[in-house]
């Protein structure tokens, strides 16, 4: 199971050739639009590839993946720093909307609106700062007023909709969709560490939305199993475009008459660099077969996972830069790009001294 | 042929009754050599050993999907084979590979059957890491060879059957090109086996000295002058091979070093920076497990990249390093006294370490390998 199938050799090279054609990471250094660019990426990646439904069952017309294809995409998405929603669309909202989709009309609705490319998701994180004036039960497909604010929703400027878990005082949530182009939804652009998943803040004043159904279990969570594996997979990624740029500096950069790859200084760091690369890859791969077969092992081989990758991300990103020497600390060389997006993801849903403790709590218990 | 439901069930049985850990103290070889051919020899005569080895010579010639279950069912089980390792997974399938057809008939069924133990006979008081600049020289004599020269660091010498020797045959010609591998049976006349003690205190290598020892014409394994690529290829063999990895005795894993903090330990257990040194321990012994067990995967896949074997060598050896140091300073003052068990494990661990970084190809040799072969970084 570590090792890639033939096909989910062929997701990636198939995502990575799309990447790399309708993507390029130095665009992250020019202009602001990376909203646009994340959503039209999405569509087009959604029409070519069907990534919304990567996940969704077959007999929901989805292609019925499972968590080990998802890690090989995201693993790609990570490389290339993709600003296409993944993380919200894939991570939380569509596995919502299937679990949904059986009771509920408007779920199903919005589903086969994501997979004709009609709508870019994005998703709150549950919350029970949300109110809805109701004087009747929540039935699904019911309109009604929505009050409240919602902080750092990912996916600015590339989602339309932003799917809201709306915690009740029973406990319970409720799934809400709220689109963002209407004007009692105010956006307020956060200031990110990473400048290449933006997120932004959205003040709700009697907005329009639509009730969705109840949600509930790991999907509905603050931090979902295939979110932190997304994040996981793509902090591999991000690894691994950090050892290509050191490799491919190494071997053309020429000091004391040599290219400076030969010196043992540089050529070591770059193998320790791909040993932390090759085991965060390992155990990321091993989590992700954990989470798609319901192992019982799967939340730690998950913790696990996430916490080294972020780990080998921070470290590898740094060492890209120490490699590339003064160069790699310009604004104009993308090597920042890369070490604030590993920064950054290690503090979704957690950060490392929690998550490590979360281990010591498991493993010594 | 494949792998099926039945020779599965066959191997499970036979690993049911047969299999035990090793029963003899770390040190007590002739005894330990012992039962490894016992071991061997019921697996063999069953028709369940060498799942990677031709069936002509009695393997089972497994397809990948077949060694991988085969490997699976080793990985639940304790078996004493630790001395006949190199034998079975590097010394037979090279003289497979690169020998005559009668050296393959001499050796080949000898070896998987445990009947033939087998030692490499490769670095030199002179040359260990640079190991293409060794100096032992086989002139030619009569229709044969003689031998002359020091090897060290020979695992297993005294107890081993046959060697392969790597020998410099041309000395006019410039390091690894001038050098052959020969296979020599290690009781001719002029061979000398020295142990040589390590730090621990235990002897597990040898110094070899070879005096004008008299090989005859068919000793030469492969081609004249082509001993590098027979070496680099037991190389790659050694790191990809089923069951090569095989933890030292004294070395702790993690749920040891858990152990021994909870038993000697006493408030370090509750100390927040041992539980997360633990914690981080552990998720870098899977980690490096999980890469070694990938790279087995892809190799027995018939894909990746056999020089990433020197990541997960490398990956291994610190985490154990860091086994030992965390068991050693969480165990308080008394760990120097070894007067009991608990602490005696974490002093022996704790001198062993240096070792690991060291033995098999210095860390700093597997990151130039790293680098030159897995990156392409120039030489």
């Amino acid at each position: 199971v570590l090792a890639l199938t033939d096909e989910q050799r062929a997701i990636a090279e198939s995502v990575q050739g799309m990447l790399d054609r309708g993507w390029r990471v130095r665009s992250l250094l020019e202009d602001a639009s990376v909203g646009q660019a994340g959503a039209d990426l999405w569509r087009r990646l959604n029409r070519d590839f069907g990534l919304a439904g990567l996940l969704v069952p077959a007999e929901l017309g989805g292609s019925g993946a499972s968590a080990m294809e998802l890690a090989v995409v995201a693993e790609q998405f990570g490389r290339t720093l993709c600003p296409a929603p993944l993380l919200p669309m894939l991570g939380s909202a569509v596995p919502m909307l299937v679990g949904l989709a059986p009771e509920s009309s408007p779920a199903r609705e919005i589903l086969a609106r994501v997979d004709a490319g009609d709508v870019v998701l994005t998703c709150a994180a549950p919350t029970a700062e949300v109110r809805v004036e109701a004087d009747a039960p929540l039935a699904p497909g019911r309109t009604v007023s929505v009050e409240g604010t919602l902080g750092a929703v990912p996916a600015r400027g590339a989602a339309d909709t932003v799917l809201v878990p709306m915690r009740g005082e029973d406990s319970s949530t409720q799934l809400l969709a709220v689109g963002l182009d209407q004007p009692d939804v105010t956006t307020v652009p956060l200031e990110s560490l990473d400048l290449s998943r933006p997120h932004v803040d959205l003040r709700l004043d009697s907005a329009t939305g639509v009730v969705l159904g109840p949600v509930s279990g790991d999907v509905a969570s603050a931090a979902p199993a295939l979110a932190r594996l997304i994040v996981a997979a793509e902090a591999v990624g991000v690894s691994a475009a950090a050892l290509d740029i050191a490799v491919e500096y190494a071997k053309d950069r020429v000091a004391f008459g040599r290219p400076i790859g030969s010196f043992q200084a540089i050529k070591h760091r770059c193998a320790q660099m791909l040993i932390g690369l090759e085991q965060a890859r390992s155990l990321v791969r091993y989590a992700a077969w954990a989470v798609a077969d319901e192992d019982p092992g799967a939340e730690l081989a998950l913790d696990e996972a996430v916490w080294f990758a972020h780990e080998t991300s921070i470290r590898l990103t740094a060492d890209l830069i120490r490699v590339l020497g003064g160069i790699g600390f310009t604004w104009e060389h993308e090597a920042h790009l890369y070490y604030r997006r590993a920064r950054a993801a290690a503090l979704l849903f957690g950060d490392q001294f929690s998550r490590r403790e979360r281990l010591a709590e498991e493993l010594l218990a | 042929v494949s792998w099926d439901a039945d020779q599965q069930a066959r191997l499970r049985e036979f690993l049911a009754r047969h299999a035990t850990a090793p029963s003899h103290d770390f040190g007590d070889e002739a005894a330990s050599v012992e039962e490894a051919r016992t071991f061997q020899r019921a697996l063999f005569d069953a028709g369940l050993a060498g799942p990677n080895w031709p069936r002509r010579f009695g393997g089972l010639e497994l397809p990948p999907g077949g060694q991988a279950a085969y490997a699976a069912e080793l990985d639940e089980v304790s078996i004493p084979i630790s001395p006949l390792t190199l034998g079975l997974n590097v010394c037979g399938p090279a003289v497979i590979e690169f020998g005559t057809p009668d050296q393959r008939e001499r050796h080949g069924r000898a070896t998987l059957r445990g009947d033939e133990v087998w030692c490499q006979l490769w670095s030199e008081p002179e040359a260990g890491s640079d190991l293409a600049g060794l100096r032992t020289k086989a002139t030619p004599a009569g229709d044969g060879w003689n031998i002359s020269g020091t090897k060290i660091w020979t695992s297993g010498a005294h107890y081993s059957d046959y060697g392969l020797l790597l020998a410099r045959t041309e000395p006019e010609e410039p390091r690894h090109r001038g050098l052959s591998m020969f296979i020599i049976k290690m009781d001719m006349p002029g061979i000398t086996v020295r142990p040589v003690r390590q730090m621990t205190g235990d002897s597990e290598f040898n110094e070899v000295f070879l005096d004008d020892v008299i090989l005859p014409a068919d000793a030469l394994l492969g081609e004249r002058a082509a001993g590098w690529r027979v070496v680099t290829w037991m190389m790659g063999q050694e790191r990809t091979s089923v069951g090569m990895q095989l933890r030292h005795p004294l070395m702790l894993e993690w749920a040891d070093v858990r152990r021994l903090v909870a038993e000697m330990g006493g408030e370090h257990e509750r100390d927040p920076l041992v539980r997360a040194q633990l914690a981080a321990l552990h998720v870098r012994q899977r980690a490096a497990t999980l890469l070694n067990a990938r790279i087995q995967e892809e190799a027995v896949a018939g894909g990746g990249s056999a020089s990433l074997g020197s990541a997960a060598k490398v990956a291994e050896g610190a985490v154990m390093r860091d086994a030992a140091e965390l068991a050693c300073a969480a165990m308080g003052a008394p760990a120097w006294s070894g007067e009991d068990a608990a602490r005696a494990i974490a002093a022996g661990a704790a001198l062993q370490s240096p070792g690991l970084a060291i033995g098999g190809g210095t860390d700093e040799i597997q990151l130039n390998t790293l680098g030159e072969r897995v990156l392409g970084l120039p030489r």
